[in-house]
């Protein structure tokens, strides 16, 4: 691989970086090669010891999806993020990562699984109590039997939203531990000799 | 060297080199390849994380031989994390060898 190869295979494998990011990574290793060929290291020497440009861009890459999680403020953002960074490292540590997959799909699946049970519950109490006041508009049931059914959903309203509370908690839970697996993992992963 | 080994020591590395003095991107992996056998790609991603972790600042400086280069500035943040992770490491090294010559009696 010469010199251009590098940087175009380093430039394509980081397209998903921001370009001002991009930019800079490649100024900085032009600076690193210029600086090895002028300490009078022949450019196919510099180029076979920086090693494989995919395995430079994966470790980038997991770094700014790690650190933009981290500094994430919505729960949506903080959750892209960590699906990146995710995949990000199963490119830079396959086999180190494998066994970690599996647990995270699992995980994901479920915290998905309580976000589509617990929205779906909400929705029908707000259903089922929009229709029981209509009906109560038109028909004429007793005062006491109309205040318990009033009572009863909103107690069940009350319930749904405690429960999409609770979702947000153990998604945001369940994100930030994995980042913090993931930051702890990238420090010990991604050393290779050549 | 075992490259077993060098997970996470190469980071004490940067941080205790940067520690005594600003350093651009060649020079840290010329001082640290010369002793360690690593590829020589995986120090930037390194450099670029423990920048975006606070540890690191960068400045621009013009050089004589070619382009501007980028150095590596420690701040107080960095400074106390080096200062810890060598610490740690140095009683981490006294305990192995005290442990290895215990086996050997």
């Amino acid at each position: 691989m010469n010199r251009k190869e590098f940087i175009d295979q380093l430039k394509s494998s980081l397209s998903r970086l921001p370009q001002a990011e991009i930019n800079e990574i490649i100024r900085d290793q032009e600076e690193y090669i210029q600086d090895a060929i002028q300490a009078g290291r022949s450019e196919e020497n510099v180029i076979a010891s920086l090693g494989d440009p995919k395995t430079i861009a994966a470790s980038l890459n997991a770094t700014t999806q790690i650190e933009k999680a981290v500094g994430a403020t919505s729960l949506k953002q903080q959750a892209g993020h960590t699906f990146q960074a995710v995949f990000a490292m199963l490119a830079l540590a396959p086999f180190n990562l494998i066994f970690v997959l599996g647990p995270f799909l699992g995980f994901a699946g479920l915290v998905f699984g309580g976000w589509v049970a617990s929205s779906s519950i909400a929705l029908s109490v707000v259903a089922v109590l929009i229709a029981f006041l209509f009906k109560f508009a038109f028909a004429s049931a007793g005062i006491f039997s109309f205040l318990s059914m009033l009572l009863f959903l909103l107690g069940a309203l009350g319930a749904a939203t405690l429960a999409l509370i609770a979702m947000y908690h153990i998604s945001h839970f369940f994100l930030t531990s994995t980042i913090r697996y993931l930051r702890w993992n990238l420090k010990l992963a991604g050393i290779t000799k050549n | 060297m075992n490259s077993q080994f060098n997970k996470g020591v190469i980071e004490m590395c940067v941080l205790a080199l940067v520690k005594q003095r600003d350093y651009y991107g060649y020079e840290l992996v010329e001082s640290i390849s010369k002793r360690i056998e690593i590829s020589e790609g995986t120090i930037y991603p390194i450099l670029r994380r423990l920048t975006q972790e606070g540890y690191f600042e960068t400045y621009l400086q013009e050089s004589t031989e070619g382009p501007p280069r980028k150095y590596y500035r420690i701040t107080t943040h960095g400074k106390k994390t080096a200062e810890d992770s060598v610490r740690d490491w140095k009683n981490f090294v006294t305990s192995v060898d005290s442990t290895i010559h215990s086996q050997e009696k």
